[in-house]
């Protein structure tokens, strides 16, 4: 019997340890959720890169907004009595 | 780890935890009301917490798991995405630029639930493939696909496709003669 060959190995782990989409490079653009090249055709959904490079700006700005939004103070209250709770089990 | 520095970290993920809130209920109260809960669940399982793993990751499968059980179903009925985002920017660049974040929000509730995940997990939270993986309990290929589609699916609900990526239109001749010919 011969060896099974595995030419489609999807398995490849240098393709999963590539985007981790850590876009913290700043202008560096591939390295998004809506825009590393990857697999984009894998099946069958292929993306025009151009288009893909909108929507990755697109994105991009909608998340920045979302996390720099400030956070209310009631949470640093909340997590300071929390905190304090925990202590006092102990 | 001390109970101090298990606070000081959650507070470092609360911009991350909160943006992935707001985004999946689409309601600021709601949001804050799910990261409350998040955070008193999170302080009661802290001994579960495993040091020297990814904090992020731990919570915001608290968080997941927390509005898929309980919130989910009430986001779908006090959306109030008015002013949820800095609306009046209009985003940078191109032929994109008439679109506002709030489009972005509006085109992404109108994604597969599943599909809305994981963009979210990848580009707010900024998980890896294989946190993600393991946060939706699916394979990284799977990961992988729902990327893609969720990509295909807001591009369209955005508006960004151009008529030749729907059908064939001559008009867009320029573009098809500027890019690479595409493989099929």
């Amino acid at each position: 019997m011969s060896q099974r060959e595995n030419p489609h190995d999807d398995d490849d782990p240098s393709r999963d340890a590539e985007p981790n989409l850590n876009n913290k490079a700043g202008g560096r653009e591939e390295a998004d959720a809506c825009q590393d090249a990857d697999g984009c055709q894998a099946d069958g959904v292929a993306l025009d890169p151009k288009v893909q490079a909108q929507l990755g700006r697109v994105f991009r700005a909608y998340c920045d907004d979302l996390i720099h939004q400030p956070i209310p103070d009631k949470f640093t209250v909340l997590l300071a009595k929390l905190e304090a709770k925990q202590r006092e089990k102990k | 780890m001390s109970d101090e520095a298990f606070g000081d970290q959650m507070v470092a993920q609360m911009p991350y935890l909160r943006a992935f809130a707001i985004s999946l209920c689409g309601s600021h109260s709601l949001a804050d009301d799910l990261v409350q809960d998040t955070l008193v669940k999170a302080w009661s399982h802290a001994d579960s917490f495993q040091p020297n793993t990814n904090l992020r990751a731990w919570l915001v499968t608290i968080l997941r798991n927390t509005y898929f059980s309980s919130y989910r179903k009430r986001s779908r009925e006090v959306q109030d995405s008015d002013n949820l985002l800095a609306q009046q920017i209009p985003v940078k660049g191109g032929q994109e630029s008439a679109l506002t974040l709030t489009d972005v929000q509006a085109a992404l509730d109108k994604l597969a639930p599943e599909h809305k995940e994981i963009l979210l997990l990848i580009g707010i939270t900024e998980l890896s493939y294989d946190e993600a993986a393991e946060i939706c309990g699916v394979a990284i290929g799977t990961v992988k696909s729902r990327l893609n589609r969720a990509r295909a699916k807001l591009a369209e609900h955005l508006g960004l496709l151009t008529p030749s990526d729907i059908d064939t239109d001559p008009t867009v001749s320029d573009l098809a003669a500027r890019r690479p010919s595409r493989a099929v």
